[in-house]
């Protein structure tokens, strides 16, 4: 009897060491990567090209974190514009993507009207496109026809309704599942009541949701915040660079290479978005998996 | 609770064409950024794809020159060598890329899903790869994935003495993968799959798993526990019950990660271009150097249209595998 | 969960404060130029690179916009692999999207067949003509016609780690090709290092580069003065057998598959390779002790020949040049930038960092003194052989690569690689 207790107990220890060490496993993988890019960021060069490798810096220098946030250095000046440029862009995405696709989301979760189900799936196909398709018109479009009449290239409101473009479809989406699951009676009530429909959605539906705005804020606010082809494609200045397209610039060049300012730039970049997730971890989970399953 | 998608008999919410009209000028800014933004350019590309459109300045003015040429765009790459191998490659990507997602995150999923100290930080910390960007992920990898004895990668392999002092592995060398094996060797070299494309994938994955796993975790986490303890009962042991209840269970959620994924996989750009510029000939870069280092605007059009023609025939795939799964 | 939530507040803090950094730093200070009473703002597109660094450019811009008073110049500095594409992107722009442009050597036929660029021939005068090298002029001459001016006098040179060499019990580097490879299999042997060859040999224009100065190395040319390809025999083979060769044998490093120049720089300067081929850019990097672990055996040398070849040194060029895109609407304007940047009083000023264009520069006591190395530079650069000057000239390069990296790879043989080179650039002409 007892032996065969202890053998349970022997059996139950190593699974825990089993699952200690995969979750060990899991966070060397999950951390390992961000931590040596950090370490890069912190290094010399000198040290960087050490055999056999160097893991800790001896020697710890931030003069490529402070040589970003120092305006009078070329690196600086265009690290601090990209990072202007990508909050004003991501941010004023966020802002149009919600507002419009709220009200579209609405409409084809509440209404019954002609090509309600065209419309949707029209929305949603703009997600499906590889934004490689659509660089070559919108350039010609641009640089051709609009930019004579109102300067599009090399602008932040360029990118922005780009953008726009590519991400309202997925907002709509996500909300209009959103909402699909708040029951109607409540906003029956709120008609009852004298509201119109502007108000019950305002007044009743939204604050209900408000877990499912943050959410889809959020994805909208990263999606635009990692966009790349069309940054490199469209901007020409430190009027429209943003923080990836920097990342992919600074540090290298044909005859020039710094890893440490690479590792910096791309800690940097990097930061914003991650703290945002570590933050709101527990909505986009849900977010996601909500977005997916009303897929 | 009545479901809001539900077709409803209620007289508010009936077809009145005042409604009608409220729900209309509600749609139509988000359908106007669309189509404006989207629809038109997307036909003008599709105008350009059938003809050779070339970048050239004449008095002072730059631009496309167009000339129409019917099918040859697309009948220069559906006639490509090239052209197929790239369809390999991409398609390499995409279902290596998938499978090694979808078995990690699995697992990854089984392992948060028990109890153990830390739990929730692990959670939260598991999802940093997800938010980091994709240049920066691209970039990070190229520091790891350095050729020499100074790469953290070789560096790592050789602190761990899984490689000798003096070794190091090229890891981004596009080398067909089992190069000297009779027939494998071949094999690998008609298909695309590379050393360097492969360990692209590893990359790319760092950054994936953490919402494959996640999705999955969600799923896992919506199964009855009831359902286990039964199959207990019934004297199933622990790989039995992952066959038969786990499994079948997460099937819905696999899919919708299998069709959510494959779309962004299959149209590869940004980190195979910023790690490998053109060596790795995938679609997505394709159609770049065919466009903007080359000037071809016309085939760069058509072969953006046949990498769209291929996604769709995947989601169509895709979709009746779902609608027979409903059916069943 | 408390502990979550204050971990919650100290991020949203930290991002605060990231946020506010950007927000709240004043405007950029770096080359003010103003902008209210200013009547025309030249978008000049350059390249990332060491010498003519952005600094250099803006306080050089600064000096323009003294003489210059209603011309503000706006720099964008891009990757080189980028810059071919944004000077394409630009030409398909009713209105250039930039006015100058840093125009490679190997462009010139493309953007002169294409007219994306100007002729400049008008412009320029009989003594500029005279003061550079007929070999620099004519690598921006297409059809008769000059379409960049020479700015930037770039060519490869052989870097060597003299330590290595003289451990190895030889007194200096090699003075044929041949001795060259004797040394690399001594220094092999000996133990001295892995691999004694580091080069750049990703997928990439430096790959076509290598290729055709080893070629050069042999005494020959890629393609004949018809711009035919002929790299399946003579030079051309003899040097892509010799390149996959010292792969075979382990002389050259594996990893140069995947380098390019500055990660292949980095392999010498660490102490990892004795040998690298490389641009004039090395030479500042590896005498800089910040960066370097080799300052004191750090060499430069003569590209060696091959023996019975007649030249003492054979390299490839890689000029830049400065020129004016057809469709901007500023030109006047940026061919007096451009006459500025590229000007001898100029170049003075920056012979720390970059071999002049200007023969009286090349050869004053200045650049003697500044440059110790200058006369193996001169010898290298008087051999200095072209790409060839092809209007596709992407595509030609695009095969090349393909080509040369799968023979180096060794999936395919050197005699297949290049008949297969052959074969497919005369199928590009339509």
């Amino acid at each position: 009897m007892t032996h065969n207790r202890q053998i349970r107990n022997y059996r139950k220890i190593l699974s825990r060491i089993g699952l200690y060490s995969l979750v060990l496993l899991l966070l060397a993988w999950t951390l390992g990567p961000f931590a040596w890019l950090f370490i890069t960021s912190i290094s010399t060069p000198a040290k960087l090209n050490q055999i056999p490798i160097q893991w800790l810096p001896q020697a710890p220098t931030f003069e490529h974190y402070r040589a970003m946030f120092d305006p009078s250095n070329p690196t600086g000046e265009l690290f601090l514009a990209a990072l202007r440029n990508s909050i004003t862009v991501a941010g004023s995405t966020t802002l149009l993507c919600l507002l419009f696709g709220v009200l579209a989301a609405y409409a084809l979760a509440s209404f019954r009207f002609p090509a309600k189900q065209g419309l949707t799936l029209m929305m949603l196909a703009t997600r499906l496109l590889p934004t490689i398709a659509l660089v070559i018109p919108f350039y010609v479009i641009i640089v051709n026809y609009i930019d004579p009449i109102f300067p599009l290239f090399d602008t932040k409101r360029n990118l922005i309704a780009l953008y726009t473009s590519f991400i309202i479809g997925l907002v709509v989406w996500i909300m209009r599942g959103y909402f699909a699951t708040i029951p109607k009676e409540l906003e029956e009530a709120a008609l009852m009541d004298g509201c119109t429909r502007l108000q019950a959605l305002f007044y009743v539906i939204l604050p209900l949701s408000l877990p499912g705005l943050v959410t889809t804020a959020l994805l909208a606010f990263l999606l635009a915040w990692d966009e790349f082809l069309l940054a490199m494609i469209f901007s020409r200045t430190a009027n429209a660079f943003t923080l990836p397209y920097f990342v992919f610039v600074v540090g290298s060049s044909q005859y020039y290479q710094s890893p440490a300012a690479v590792a910096a730039g791309g800690v940097l970049a990097a930061l914003p978005p991650v703290i945002l997730a570590f933050v709101f971890q527990r909505q986009l989970v849900r977010g996601l998996t909500a977005g997916a399953i009303s897929g | 609770m009545k479901k809001r998608d539900a077709p409803t008999n209620s007289p508010r919410l009936s077809i009145h064409t005042s409604e009608e009209k409220f729900a209309l000028a509600l749609v139509t800014p988000a359908f106007l950024i669309t189509v404006l933004i989207v629809l038109i350019p997307l036909l003008y590309a599709f105008y350009l794809s059938f003809n050779r459109a070339e970048v050239i300045v004449v008095g002072g003015q730059g631009g496309l020159v167009t000339e129409f040429s019917g099918l040859r765009n697309y009948l220069y790459f559906l006639s490509s060598a090239d052209f197929w191998y790239s369809v390999r490659t991409t398609l390499y990507f995409t279902v290596a890329s998938l499978a090694v997602e979808l078995v990690l995150g699995i697992i990854v999923a089984l392992l948060l899903n028990e109890e153990f100290r830390g739990r929730g930080l692990v959670r939260t910390l598991l999802i940093l790869p997800w938010a980091v960007p994709t240049v920066v992920n691209a970039r990070m990898w190229g520091l790891i994935f350095e050729p020499h004895a100074y790469g953290a990668l070789n560096g790592l392999l050789q602190t761990l003495h899984l490689l000798g002092p003096e070794r190091t592995i090229n890891y981004l060398a596009p080398i067909p993968l089992f190069q000297n094996a009779p027939l494998l060797g071949e094999l690998t070299s008609w298909l695309g799959v590379t050393r360097g494309l492969t360990w692209i994938i590893v990359a790319d994955t760092w950054k994936t798993l953490p919402v494959v796993a996640l999705l999955l975790l969600a799923g896992l986490q919506s199964i009855p526990l009831d359902l286990y303890s039964a199959a207990k009962v019934d004297g199933a042991n622990a790989w039995q019950r992952f066959w038969l209840i786990t499994l079948p269970l997460l099937r819905p959620i696999i899919l919708i990660v299998l069709v959510y994924r494959t779309m962004e996989l299959f149209r590869v750009f940004d980190i195979i271009y910023i790690l490998m510029a053109y060596t790795i000939p995938v679609l997505g870069v394709v159609t770049f150097q065919q466009s903007f280092v080359f000037g071809n605007f016309g085939k760069g059009a058509a072969i953006a249209f046949l990498i769209g023609l291929l996604v769709l025939l995947l989601a169509n795939g895709y979709i009746r595998l779902i609608d027979l799964e409903e059916r069943e | 969960m408390k502990r979550v939530l204050w971990l919650n507040w100290f991020s949203l803090l930290a991002l605060a404060a990231i946020l506010l950094s950007a927000c709240g730093t004043p405007t950029p200070t770096v080359a003010p130029l103003p902008t209210e009473d200013e009547t025309l703002v030249l978008h000049a597109l350059y390249m990332n690179q060491a010498g003519y660094s952005e600094e250099v450019l803006q306080e050089m811009a600064q000096q323009f916009h003294a003489d210059n008073p209603g011309v503000g110049i706006n720099f964008t500095f891009v990757k080189y692999d980028e810059l071919h594409d944004k000077i394409v992107t630009s030409a398909a722009a009713s209105t250039a999207t930039y006015d100058v442009i840093l125009l490679d050597l190997i462009w010139t036929a493309e953007f002169g067949h294409k007219g994306y660029v100007i002729p400049l021939d008008a412009r320029i005068t009989e003594e500029q003509k005279a003061d550079i090298a007929p070999a620099i002029f004519d690598a921006f001459i297409y059809n008769g016609q000059l379409w960049a001016f020479p700015f930037l006098a770039n060519f490869q040179n052989m870097f060597y780690n003299l330590a290595h060499l003289q451990a190895a019990g030889f007194d200096g580097p090699p003075a044929t090709l041949e001795e060259w490879y004797a040394q690399m299999v001594a220094l092999k042997e000996q133990g001295i290092v892995k691999y004694p060859y580091i080069d750049s040999w990703n997928r990439k224009e430096g790959l076509v580069c290598d290729y055709v100065r080893t070629a050069a190395q042999f005494g020959g040319d890629l393609f004949d003065e018809n711009g035919q390809p002929i790299m399946d025999q003579g030079a051309g083979l003899r040097a892509l057998q010799f390149m996959r060769r010292l792969l075979d044998e382990e002389l050259a490093d594996p990893a140069a598959l995947t380098t390019d120049e500055p990660g292949a720089m980095n392999a010498l300067i660490s102490g990892a390779a004795t040998f690298n081929t490389n641009w004039t850019f090395v030479r500042g990097n590896m005498l800089d002790p910040e960066k370097s672990n080799i300052v004191a055996a750090a060499r430069t040398g003569l590209l060696p020949t091959a023996e019975g070849v007649a030249a003492p040194a054979g390299t490839v060029s890689g000029f830049q040049g400065l020129a004016v895109m057809a469709n901007s609407d500023k030109q006047a304007a940026a061919w007096r930038w451009i006459q500025f940047a590229t000007s001898a009083e100029v170049q003075q000023q920056h012979l720390e960092s970059e071999f002049p264009i200007w023969s009286s520069l090349q050869n004053s006591e200045q650049e003697q003194e500044i440059n110790p190395d200058a006369g193996f530079y001169a010898t290298n650069l008087a051999n200095a052989h072209h790409r060839p000057k092809v209007a596709h000239y992407p595509e030609v390069s695009a095969i090349i690569q393909e080509e040369v990296h799968d023979c180096l790879l060794q999936i395919i043989s050197p005699e297949e690689a290049t008949a297969e080179m052959v074969q497919r650039i005369n199928a590009l002409e339509e």
